[in-house]
């Protein structure tokens, strides 16, 4: 086919076509042109305003460049249908998929050259291009997508659509209707459907490949619809595309929702390193090749379990390590195991889980915890059969010797806005291990109404520990489970206050400041003695706090300046005993770790050795801080005396 | 002579509406065929479907004997086509959309693309929105002609077009075309435009061929029969190939195809006062056929 393309492209009618289509086009590229002229202008007349420059930015590359692309594919063959040219380009010796190929990249280098001159643009307005890559998301996507790829990636999507159904009316207004709605629709589908199947497999697609997907449905679709179908009468090639564009859906979803499931178990996991946690001075992680730990008093790397595991998480306590494994490919054929943490004495506690009279049989397992003395062991389980949203959830706990499973169904329903089942996670062994605490999340809505709940699994009741629960997303827990923190937004005062609980006490101290408006990231110390977080008064003024339990005290705090991606790229530990920090940031593709000492003053400042994007997540070690290599699935260790780097695990 | 096109068994419906049905006819090399049919009878539909304009619901298709399909492009440089109601970029002079058609076809001939501007006065710097319809179908000919076509379809080409440039374009261009060995489909409702280059006459009615021959045949076999009886006219007779029949007093009139002597002997035994026997135009004959 990419040869057929190819030879068509060196027709002469190509070039004939190709010009025919920027002469007819010319406008909207003139349009496009003009209004990137006033951005510009707007932008480099208003140096001091940040905001609006960058929300003038996010207009042009969220709103205003989709809409040309939307205009330009819109533009493909509506205007051939309004004057019946169809019939004259349908009878010329030309195969009609040419057409469309050759109308399709005539129009695609249209929209190029216009992408183009924004990103020339860009490179030589000064500070534009400083402030596209600092534009991010309000949450979570980061990881996803860049603002800008975004951008790019709606661009074509858009204009693809709109090409792919511009032969379905003679208003072009309803071409860009429709394709706005179809487009985001499916896509919104198909980005939850695969978001669900996230519950069971440790990678979604994402939207990188979710609209390549939707965008392929459309054109096959299309080309198809302009080579077979009846173009004198609508109701046909409507019908005609629908089918056909409802067949490749359906296609691209099994597609999309095997190479979910694939990369889940095979390509993805390749380059996953899916957990990685300090316990005792050591670090524990695990890949698809197995469980390992780094023992930074040899600088060594050891496998402690050496099967193949899929999707593997892991949780310490008591000298134990218990994780998990996909047996197969079905979501009941969930293993559970417990060892050492030396990988001595390793023993499945779940073993045959999807059996018709296991009490775990049609559960999808998650949110597995140890107790802190190694003892006892919980998880959660949704029924697969009623996964959907309105399901709640079974809580099982079981000694790890593997005796004495039992399990109870977690029913919230009764408390104020969970009518409809929540999210729900163990967060914590609480009382010396006769109690939980779990956090319940609503899957929509505001944040403000989640709540932290302590369970006793003996008599099977529970009492809300904490509500308004802001964050942050992972409650933060010390390592041996002695403390929990997290911000509540106080129902009086517009500020957020931040909690400590003891869990085995359940005593609770707060902390109010004035600049907790918008907190940030927790630490804990790993003697569970301090916190690090880090505060945001409004967006420009962060304040790295650091409060002592045993003084009851902000014993430090510092202003931070740096730039506005700050506080959402950056990751810290405690190294050097708990005297100092280590802070993992990005800025322009570049990395570097920053040690504060116990004044919280810069001490140095370390290169990272490889290309970064994504938030830094750093562990410390003493003296040793460990990071992730995303992209590649490595793990680096760096000596922050010595500023020596290696790496300790690759794939 | 051989076939340059074939057509078996086209369907085609629009909803409930059955245009074509069954619908079978060959077209051999060098001939002049007139397509007639009434307003709706499906000769637009037909011509567009020989041009991959619109696909057929069933049936096959041949053009030289190698089967053709709705996405095949190849045989069309060999088809000059002229649709009733042309479409071209309005935007363009007629200088770039000939320059632009002469893209699609290998064969394009400069020369006589200049020979017919000229010819039709044309200005080839004249933008396509400042023509007259007339003017546009000078244009869509000179586009079909230039394309060296060895199979010319004209989907009514000429009721737009002003009597001189009819005129030239029927009695000069078609004939020149046909002398050349071009085979020419000729799609129109003006019948007496025909009359004088039709070579074979086809007549679409009721989605399929009731007539299809050699066109002297059918103007030989076709023929006005007008009786006068001394009192009243026979009850019924029964003949074969009546196509219409009117009846007033001791009066009868009827057209018969085909007609030979046999027929004429039969007529003749009814004793009637006088048996007329006279040829029809071609309008007549097509009224007779479809009426």
């Amino acid at each position: 086919m990419s040869l057929k393309i190819e030879r068509a492209l060196e027709e002469p009618m190509f070039g004939k076509l190709f010009l025919k289509e920027w002469r007819e086009k010319i406008n909207i590229f003139i349009f496009a042109l003009i209004a990137i002229l006033l951005f510009l202008l707007v932008f480099l007349t208003n140096s001091n305003e940040r905001e609006l420059r960058e929300l003038s930015a996010s207009a042009m590359i969220l709103i205003f460049l989709p809409f040309v692309a939307l205009l330009l594919g819109s533009s493909g063959f509506y205007a051939e249908f309004r004057d019946d040219a169809w019939a004259y380009l349908f009878s010329r010796p030309v195969k009609k998929w040419k057409i469309w190929i050759i109308k399709y990249f005539s129009l695609l280098a249209i929209l190029f050259s216009i992408l183009l001159i924004f990103v020339l643009a860009m490179q030589i307005t000064p500070g534009l291009k400083e402030i596209v890559r600092s534009l991010t998301f309000p949450t979570g996507f980061e990881r996803d997508i860049s603002f800008f790829t975004l951008g790019l990636l709606l661009n074509l999507f858009f204009f693809t659509i709109a090409f792919s159904i511009s032969f379905m009316s003679e208003k072009q207004f309803i071409i860009i209707f429709a394709s706005i709605l179809i487009g985001l629709g499916l896509t919104f589908v198909l980005y939850e459907h695969l978001y669900f199947l996230q519950l069971f497999y440790p990678y979604r697609l994402g939207l990188k490949g979710i609209f390549p997907f939707v965008a392929l449905s459309f054109i096959s679709a299309s080309i198809l619809t302009f080579m077979k179908s009846d173009f004198s009468q609508m109701r046909k090639k409507i019908s005609f595309f629908s089918k056909l564009g409802a067949l490749f859906l359906i296609i691209s979803i099994g597609l999309s929702t095997a190479w979910t499931m694939a990369s889940g178990s095979f390509i993805g996991s390749r380059e996953v390193i899916y957990n990685l946690h300090t316990f005792e001075g050591d670090a524990y992680f695990s890949t698809y090749k197995g469980i390992f730990r780094y023992l930074p008093s040899v600088d060594k790397v050891e496998k402690i379990e050496k099967s193949k595991l899929t999707f593997p998480l892991i949780s310490i306590g008591g000298g134990k390590i218990l994780f998990s494994n996909y047996k197969g490919w079905r979501e009941d054929t969930q293993e559970l195991w417990v060892m050492n943490t030396d990988g001595s004495q390793g023993k499945c506690l779940i073993c045959n889980s999807h059996k018709k009279d296991s009490l775990l049989n049609n559960f999808h397992l998650y949110s597995f915890l140890i107790s802190p003395d190694g003892k006892k062991v919980a998880f959660l389980g949704l029924p697969l059969k009623k996964i959907a949203r309105s399901s709640w959830p079974n809580l099982f706990w079981m000694n790890s010797d593997g005796t004495g499973l039992r399990s109870m169904p977690l029913d919230f329903s009764k408390i104020n806005n969970f009518r409809y089942a929540a999210w729900t996670e163990i967060v914590a062994w609480a009382e010396f291990g006769n109690n939980l605490v779990i956090l319940l999340r609503p899957r929509s809505g505001s944040t403000a109404f989640t709540k932290i709940l302590m369970f006793s699994p003996e008599n099977e009741t529970y009492k809300i520990l904490a509500e308004n629960i802001t964050g942050p997303w992972r409650l933060p827990v010390s390592e041996g489970q002695d403390f929990l923190a997290f911000f509540y937004r106080s129902e009086s005062e517009e500020k957020k206050i931040l909690t400590l609980l003891n869990l085995k006490s359940l005593e609770k101290k707060e902390i109010s400041r004035d600049d907790l408006i918008k907190p940030g990231k927790i630490k804990w110390s790993k003697n569970g003695e301090k916190i690090v977080f880090l505060s945001e008064k409004n967006k420009s003024e962060f304040h790295l706090v650091v409060y002592s339990l045993s003084r009851q005290k902000i014993i430090n705090t510092k202003e931070l300046n740096q730039d506005k991606s700050f506080p959402f790229i950056t990751r810290m530990d405690w190294v050097f005993n708990d005297q100092k920090l280590a802070l993992g940031s990005v800025t322009s593709g570049k990395g570097y770790l920053k040690v504060l000492d116990k004044d919280l003053n810069e001490e140095k400042r370390i290169d990272i050795p490889f290309p970064a994007k994504y938030p830094l997540d750093v562990w410390g070690l003493n003296n040793i801080a460990l990071i992730i290599d995303y992209d590649k699935g490595e793990l680096w260790r760096v000596n922050l005396e010595t500023e020596e780097w290696r790496k300790i695990y690759e794939n | 002579m051989s076939e340059i096109l074939k057509m078996q068994n086209l369907n085609k419906r629009f909803g409930r509406k059955i245009v074509l049905k069954n619908f079978s006819m060959a077209l051999e090399e060098g001939k002049v065929y007139g397509l007639l049919g009434k307003n709706g009878e499906g000769k637009t539909t037909l011509i567009r479907m020989i041009m991959g304009v619109i696909p057929a619901d069933s049936g096959e298709m041949f053009y030289k004997d190698k089967k053709i399909n709705f996405n095949d492009s190849s045989y069309k440089k060999q088809i000059g086509y002229i649709p009733e109601d042309p479409f071209f970029f309005s935007w363009m002079t007629i200088k770039e959309l000939l320059d632009f058609n002469s893209s699609f076809y290998p064969s394009w001939n400069f020369r006589k693309a200049m020979d017919y501007s000229e010819r039709f006065s044309l200005d080839k710097k004249t933008k396509i929105k400042h023509l007259s319809r007339g003017m546009k179908l000078k244009l869509g000919l000179i586009a079909a002609l230039a394309s060296e076509p060895q199979l010319l379809i004209l989907d009514d080409p000429t009721s737009g077009l002003d009597v001189p440039t009819r005129q030239d374009f029927l009695k000069d261009i078609v004939r020149e075309l046909s002398d050349a060995g071009t085979t020419i489909l000729f799609s129109t409702h003006l019948v007496h435009e025909l009359e004088r280059i039709v070579e074979h006459l086809s007549i679409l009615h009721g989605g399929h061929l009731i007539l299809d021959d050699d066109y002297e045949r059918v103007k030989d076999l076709t023929r006005r029969v007008r009786m006068t009886f001394e009192d009243s006219l026979p009850e019924q007779i029964e003949m074969g190939g009546i196509l219409s029949e009117l009846k007033k007093g001791n009066r009868m009139e009827m057209v018969i195809y085909p007609w030979d002597v046999e027929k004429e002997r039969k007529l003749n035994m009814f004793s009637p006062l006088r048996l007329e026997v006279e040829p029809l135009s071609l309008e007549e004959i097509f009224v007779s056929f479809v009426s």
